[in-house]
């Protein structure tokens, strides 16, 4: 029985990377001359996409009565998606944390099944429903510099910004950061501003910052 | 064995070893105050210049164009109004409107 499992596991693989091989030995020749911006960009849609996510699952949570502080969906969602991206068979590694923290969360097994089936449903008819526009669209739009298409990253970076700024240090910090940015832009390649910015969280070595950041913690971690 | 039979397995390792590193490195332990503090800014200080470098530079030129514009009205609606759906689109309408002047 152990042996006919593991049989079936490992054919599975085998077949999985027979059909994926195509689509990764392509995927290789792009990985050797990445584009930093264009990385940058896709790792913020898809933090902001699993953001999104965390809330429907919320949501799909709070409908069944089950009430879930944000933030420890959040981490459900960022754990579980990268068990689900990274390993072999992630899937069902993601299934099965998501139904344990859910009943963690005090959701009944019918509920958290529930959710789960109804989130990928959600999920996947989203996606097919993007995909459908952007196929259809695509042809139609044309130039999408004309529709200000590329004011949307940095629009949606500066909003997340703004709620990120609480204090007058975060404030300092983000002007330190933004200035550090602009001044490297002209002289270095893409990416290397960027980096080079993070160098302005130092400030919170200075004495009076860790005092900040546990009242910051405490205030948060307060129920509202 | 082929290049990317190399890079897969490179891929493989680096990825289990990376996830390996946090917990057996920290697992259990507090970081120290002065870590947390800096990590905490590291988000306003990157969020910063992500913002900065797209809104006012092309490639490697500073410039104030069409989307500067857009990226400041819909920075000034996030602020008044928390939403960033809002946000998001005043400043692709609002560029858009610019440029087809």
């Amino acid at each position: 029985m152990r042996r006919a499992l593991a049989a079936t596991i490992l054919g599975l693989f085998a077949g999985e990377l027979a059909l994926g091989w195509p689509s990764l030995t392509s995927a290789l020749s792009q990985l050797r001359a990445p584009r930093p911006g264009w990385l940058l960009a896709a790792f913020g849609a898809a933090l902001a996409a699993m953001a999104v996510y965390a809330r429907m699952q919320r949501h799909l949570l709070t409908s069944a009565g089950v009430r879930v502080s944000l933030r420890s969906q959040l981490a459900l969602t960022y754990a579980a998606h990268s068990l689900n991206e990274t390993l072999p068979g992630g899937p069902a590694f993601s299934t099965q944390l998501n139904y344990q923290q859910m009943r963690r969360f005090g959701a009944t097994p019918a509920v958290a099944s529930w959710c789960i089936a109804l989130s990928g449903i959600l999920s996947t008819a989203a996606l097919a429903a993007v995909t459908a526009v952007g196929a259809l669209a695509g042809d139609v739009l044309g130039d999408p510099d004309a529709l200000g298409l590329d004011a949307i990253y940095p629009a949606f970076f500066l909003a997340l910004l703004i709620g990120e700024v609480r204090s007058r240090r975060a404030a300092l910090v983000a002007t330190l950061g933004a200035a550090i940015a602009v001044a490297l832009v002209p002289f270095t390649p893409a990416g290397v501003p960027i980096l080079a910015a993070s160098a302005a969280s130092l400030v919170g070595l200075t004495r009076a910052a860790p005092r900040a950041v546990v009242s910051e913690q405490e205030s948060e971690g307060a129920p509202r | 064995m082929s290049t990317a039979v190399v890079v897969v397995g490179g891929c493989a390792v680096v990825t289990a070893v990376l996830k390996a590193v946090g917990p057996v490195a920290l697992g259990g332990r507090e970081l120290p105050l002065w870590v947390t503090s800096v990590i905490v800014l590291l988000a306003p200080a990157l969020l910063a210049a992500l913002v900065f470098s797209q809104a006012f530079a092309e490639g490697s030129r500073l410039v104030i164009g069409a989307e500067t514009a857009g990226v400041i009205a819909g920075g000034l609606v996030a602020w008044r109004t928390g939403s960033i759906v809002g946000c998001v689109i005043v400043a692709a309408v609002l560029t858009a409107a610019l440029r087809a002047l």
